[in-house]
């Protein structure tokens, strides 16, 4: 098999676990587009065969009707819809379906509303989350957790790695709690936070995830580290943004 | 500082770099990113979690697209970004020191904060690498130890080293393509772009060291850091500082005293980033100063006791 039919079937099973990246997706229309080519009705049939396992895995209707012909019309003659952008956001987290009922994609206030309301629930799930159920999974074999930065210094006095600059009643919080209900991995970012009386909890995880979001991208414009700096933010805090 | 900086370098001695064969992985490294159209799969490794993410890099003329599509994180995607070359901080300052651009001077200059060798081979996602270890001269930054594709001159992995020699972090390649039908493909348009902010900023970077008065300064750094790029935010009244030695880089943050009423001061640490927010007071009020990097604590530490409000006394200095 050469190298190209390699990264389509590759490409394929991505979309198929949809995970497939826009690059994956156009590659696979591309080849999709070069109509009567044999990889073209090759790929074709894999994706048909695919969904077809998949359906039969699952317990679905399985169906041996190509549909396609007759879906690509339809979409053809339908009229083209402007798509905001806070739909992609409201689509990922379920709340689509509300807003669309309500005509988010014209409501501007509305949906500056709804996002606020979004970052609010969002951050009581991070907050509430339970600590301590490490997923094991994603984790190697205890590891030292701050992996012995035991520099010579004053502030080893501190717990390794930490600088409490007051020590007052210093808690964990997580913010990578959003892992749906199923795992609460180990925090990935740990805060000791000082006199959190005053404070919320919450300002301080958006200020810290905004932060590190800044500086990652500074780290990105100024350093030769490619997309290391990116793989460094969690995802769920770029949630935030 | 920055004219003390560049007086320092100015004296330091050229000398060609042809016949060190770290000088010349460097070199590679540093065009391959530049040049090459690649996609894979890497995982990063920090505090005994591991994910995974698929990457994209393509380069058109003078604009990069990157993409990091996590495959762990219940969202999916992580990161887009899109610029332009000029757009990265290459000629941001006199000496040219950053980790994107690398010539005799800058080097001359990342050898005073770290001894640099290359430390025999190792295969990575299948591929033959060649080691390069970057150790640390003192105690204020972390060591790096970075696998060269000897194919294609990629970065195939980074690790960063704790002051004790543990692994911190690790990013790593588990499988990569370079070119093929990548080189041709379509750019993607409509992508999400960095802050759009960080992108208007790329016009004005060339001309940092007139940047608007600053407000703040920072009186010590470690050795080899210099300021790339300093910014104030109208908005929010965020003044921001960069500061680079070539391979680390940490970010130092000033809020205004509204804004750093609602902050409490922490210390955060997520794997080999360290997150350090404390209180300046100035003339009666509070300002919440912050530093970010992928530095030791102590550093974070010592140069966020050094921030003090820039006098009239130290700007004629």
């Amino acid at each position: 098999m050469s190298e190209h039919e390699n990264r389509l079937n590759e490409s394929l099973s991505a979309l198929m676990d949809s995970e497939a990246n826009n690059i994956e997706i156009r590659r696979i229309l591309k080849e999709l587009d070069a109509n009567d080519s044999l990889s073209s009705v090759e790929i074709r049939e894999k994706w048909r065969r695919y969904h077809l396992a998949s359906a039969v895995i699952s317990k679905d209707t399985v169906s041996t009707v190509d549909h396609s012909i007759a879906i690509a019309g339809a979409i053809d003659g339908e009229v083209t819809h402007k798509v905001n952008s806070l739909t992609k956001i409201f689509s990922r987290s379920g709340i689509l379906a509300v807003g669309a009922s309500l005509g988010i994609s014209s409501a501007g206030p509305f949906a500056i509303a709804a996002s606020v309301a979004l970052v609010a629930v969002l951050g009581v799930q991070n907050v509430s989350g339970p600590l301590g159920g490490a997923d094991q999974t994603s984790q190697f074999a205890q590891s030292d957790k701050m992996m012995g930065e035991n520099s010579t210094g004053p502030v080893n006095q501190f717990p390794a790695g930490w600088q409490a600059p007051v020590e007052t009643q210093a808690r964990t919080v997580s913010a990578s709690g959003f892992n749906g209900a199923r795992q609460y991995p180990q925090p990935i970012v740990e805060v000791k936070q000082v006199s959190k009386a005053q404070y919320s909890e919450q300002e301080v995880r958006l200020y810290l995830a905004e932060i590190l979001a800044k500086h990652s991208s500074h780290a990105a414009l100024n350093s030769n580290q490619s997309m290391l700096p990116f793989a460094r933010i969690d995802s769920d805090e770029t949630v935030f943004e | 500082m920055a004219v003390i900086m560049t007086a320092i370098f100015a004296c330091e001695p050229s000398f060609s770099q042809q016949t060190d064969p770290a000088y010349d992985l460097m070199v590679q490294m540093i065009n391959a990113s530049q040049r090459l159209n690649y996609e894979g799969l890497v995982t990063y490794e920090k505090m005994g979690n591991l994910k995974s993410a698929k990457v994209l890099h393509l380069v058109r003329d003078a604009e990069i697209f990157e993409q990091i599509v996590s495959l762990n994180s219940p969202g999916g995607e992580f990161s887009s970004f899109s610029g332009t070359k000029e757009c990265q901080k290459t000629s941001a300052f006199l000496g040219e020191i950053s980790g994107l651009n690398i010539n005799d001077s800058t080097y001359v200059q990342l050898k005073r904060s770290y001894s640099i060798e290359t430390a025999g081979t190792q295969r990575i996602a299948g591929r033959e690498a060649t080691l390069l270890m970057l150790r640390p001269n003192d105690a204020w930054r972390y060591g790096y130890v970075v696998a060269i594709d000897k194919q294609s001159g990629l970065m195939l992995q980074s690790v960063l080293i704790s002051l004790a020699g543990k692994p911190i972090e690790r990013f790593q390649f588990i499988e990569i393509f370079v070119g093929g039908d990548l080189d041709s493909v379509e750019f993607p348009s409509g992508s999400i772009n960095l802050e759009a902010n960080e992108r208007a900023d790329c016009k004005k970077n060339n001309s940092l060291l007139q940047q608007d008065a600053p407000e703040w300064q920072v009186d010590w750094m470690p050795t080899g850091f210099v300021m790339t790029d300093s910014q104030l935010d109208e908005d929010s009244g965020q003044y921001a500082m960069v500061f680079t030695d070539g391979l680390a880089v940490l970010s130092v943050f000033i809020e205004s005293s509204e804004a750093s009423i609602k902050m409490p001061s922490f210390a955060a640490t997520s794997g080999a980033t360290v997150a350090l927010v404390s209180k300046v007071q100035v003339e009666g009020s509070f300002f919440t100063v912050s530093v970010v990097g992928e530095i030791p604590s102590d550093t974070a530490k010592r140069i966020i006791e050094s921030v003090t409000r820039a006098s009239d006394t130290a700007k004629n200095s």
